[in-house]
């Protein structure tokens, strides 16, 4: 296992698909998310949407329905996460330098999602941002000796290293906490 | 040893999704990464839709002579794409955080700048564009098709982009470097995926108000992974002689025959770059001239040898077709002395420009008062006539007699808008020799200056 775990730990970075996103670290993350989910992905569907200029080809958003709960307050919840690129079909679709890959976002994945709310994405699609793209998303895996931990993506990513899941949660909850106590106090 | 307490040491994911690495393959066991695919000769093109909203996006006004006729956030683009090229780009200025470094691949990849589009086009059309809306902290983003049969960048509207090439634009309030970006951006065009080497162009993520614009070694590593590394036999231009007709591309490795001159063009248009084929060239393979078509116009030349693949481009190198420079004035023919015991000296004053209808031609050092003419043609001579040289072939054109002075200067200001004869009309492009005959005491009677070989430009 000593020796895997290096190995492994290359292909996961190599796994990331392309991106250039906003460097954010997890507070920075909650300060500008609307909010945070984790839970199993039940439903994945990609939309085709019209460029909003003329002589364009179209854009391509994929969702992901997310069904879990709050980091934030516990509460259980679905909510529909969208991110650019994806592929309805073989001849349908785009490689988009900012997208999660398919293996992170399939159907039955457990996962952590980080969501902004867009009313328009690119061609009037509206809907949850997967905020950063594919730095949004984060799987969450059963640890060996019980419970369960999110995976970290490194520097520069708003869960930078792997951490317990109730742990990582109840953080997620404490910032999430300070973020509404703040804009309260900014009234 | 527990799992997380390993992890933990790592400082990396524990867990690897082994079954996503579906797209983007590691390079190294720590760096670079690729997508799987590259880009053929056909999509080295890539053009710009300059539809970018912000005001900070396109206010850099100041010209740049590596940039001919771009400005704002045309410039900044074109910059970011070219860092990627083999070699320096022209002579590598145009970013001041990389002085003399523009175009550090070192790789058998380099792109054709392509002008202007009308439309962010569809994937393949290799156009760079903003678009209207927002995905949360995605700043831009490529999209490709998976076979490298090209592209399309897309930024995002709702941050503002600064198009240098000052990098003290303030941090925080979601501004961002333009150029810098986009040099990220096409190394994913190229095939590059992430790399988690801090500092590299290729790292994932970067904050606003950072000017990250030059590609480094390990963003080095990746496209010569992925293109292989420049050999010595690679084209690689040096310089550029444009004069208004013929441009002259000095370089090195050029083939003996069947080189092909690719021009930006003109306009907006195609993806497609104007290319001149079938070129020879001389000096042993360090010098193409070529006439470039009215469809090429100011942005890059490339030169693409008679060998295959990526290997066969040179560099991308700056051309502004409005910046004509005449080739230089020589002088040529040993004139024979006089009877005072000199030669005599032809001179020109004023400019090459046809359209500035300046020259003057003057003597000096022919006898005293004496009578005589300058006269010219297109072929140089060096053939014994009176008591000297005839330098200038045949056919020959004379102008009007002048005098000269005590001294033995005479001056003649040719309006090259009355020629003697048609035949002998001045144009751009083309080069006369000029030479003064004139009468002495001596057994024939005559003799001649040397000679000046002059080029003519627009």
């Amino acid at each position: 296992m000593r020796l895997l775990l290096p190995l492994l730990a290359v292909l996961a970075v190599g796994a990331f698909a392309p991106a250039q996103i906003e460097r954010l670290t997890l507070q920075q993350m909650i300060d500008k998310a609307d909010g945070a989910v984790r839970g199993e992905i039940i439903g994945r569907e990609v939309h085709r949407v019209p460029h909003p200029l003329p002589d364009s080809g179209p854009l391509y958003f994929t969702s992901l329905q997310v069904q879990g709960a709050s980091l934030a307050t516990g509460e259980t919840t679905t909510v529909i996460v969208s991110y650019p690129g994806g592929f309805i079909d073989d001849e349908q679709g785009v490689w988009n330098s900012e997208a999660p890959t398919e293996a992170e976002t399939a159907v039955g994945r457990d996962v952590v999602v980080f969501y902004k709310w867009s009313g328009d994405m690119g061609g009037g699609f509206a809907s949850n941002a997967l905020y950063a793209s594919h730095g949004g998303v984060y799987s969450v895996f059963e640890a060996r000796r019980g419970g369960s931990i999110v995976q970290g993506r490194g520097d520069g990513y708003a869960v930078a290293s792997n951490q317990r899941i109730d742990e990582f949660g109840k953080e997620v909850a404490r910032l999430a906490l300070d973020k509404k106590q703040r804009e309260e106090k900014g009234k | 040893m527990s799992i997380l307490s390993t992890t933990s040491r790592l400082g990396l994911p524990f867990v690897a999704l082994v079954g996503a690495a579906t797209l983007v393959a590691p390079g190294s066991a720590d760096g670079y990464t690729l997508t799987g695919w590259s880009l053929g000769l056909t999509q080295r093109t890539f053009r710009i839709f300059n539809n970018f909203s912000d005001a900070e996006a396109n206010n850099n006004t100041t010209p740049d002579p590596n940039f001919p006729g771009a400005q704002g956030a045309v410039m900044a683009l074109w910059k970011a794409c070219i860092e990627w090229s083999s070699a320096l780009h022209g002579n590598g200025n145009g970013d001041p955080t990389q002085p003399a470094g523009l175009g550090s691949g070192g790789a058998n990849f380099d792109p054709s700048y392509q002008g202007l589009a009308t439309s962010p086009g569809v994937i393949g059309d290799n156009v760079i564009a903003e678009l209207s809306g927002c995905a949360g902290g995605v700043l831009a983003f490529t999209e490709s098709f998976t076979s490298g049969a090209g592209w399309r960048m897309l930024f995002y509207q709702c941050w503002t982009w600064y198009d240098g090439p000052n990098t003290n634009f303030p941090s925080g309030g979601g501004r961002f470097d333009l150029q810098g970006v986009a040099t990220h951006e096409y190394g994913h065009s190229t095939g590059m995926g992430h790399t988690n080497v801090g500092g590299a162009t290729m790292f994932a993520s970067t904050a606003d108000g950072k000017t990250e614009r030059s590609i480094e070694n390990d963003d080095i590593a990746g496209i010569r992974a992925n293109y292989g590394a420049a050999g010595a036999t690679k084209p690689r231009i040096t310089g550029l002689l444009w004069d208004g007709s013929v441009l002259t591309i000095d370089g090195v490795n050029f083939s003996p025959t069947n080189n092909r001159v690719w021009f930006t063009r003109a306009g907006t248009g195609t993806t497609a770059a104007v290319i001149l084929s079938g070129l020879a060239s001389t000096a042993g393979g360090t010098r193409i001239a070529v006439t470039p078509p009215v469809t090429a116009g100011s942005g890059d030349v490339i030169v693409r040898n008679s060998s295959a693949g990526g290997a066969s481009l040179s560099q991308p190198w700056p051309w502004d077709r409005s910046n004509i420079q005449c080739p230089p004035v020589t002088r040529y023919c040993t004139a024979l002395p006089t009877p005072s015991g000199f030669p005599a000296v032809i001179n020109f004053q004023g400019s090459q420009s046809v359209a500035a209808n300046d020259v003057s031609l003057f003597v000096s050092s022919a006898p005293s008062n004496t009578f005589g003419l300058f006269y010219y043609g297109l072929t140089q001579a060096s053939a014994p006539g009176g008591n000297g040289i005839i330098c200038v072939g045949a056919p020959f054109y004379r102008l009007p007699p002048v005098q000269a002075d005590l001294l033995g200067t005479a001056f003649f200001t040719y309006n090259i808008a009355l020629p003697p004869t048609p035949a002998a009309t001045i144009t751009p492009g083309t080069t006369w020799n000029f030479s003064f005959w004139f009468r002495q005491m001596s057994p024939a009677g005559y003799n001649f200056s040397d000679a000046l070989s002059i080029p003519f430009c627009n």
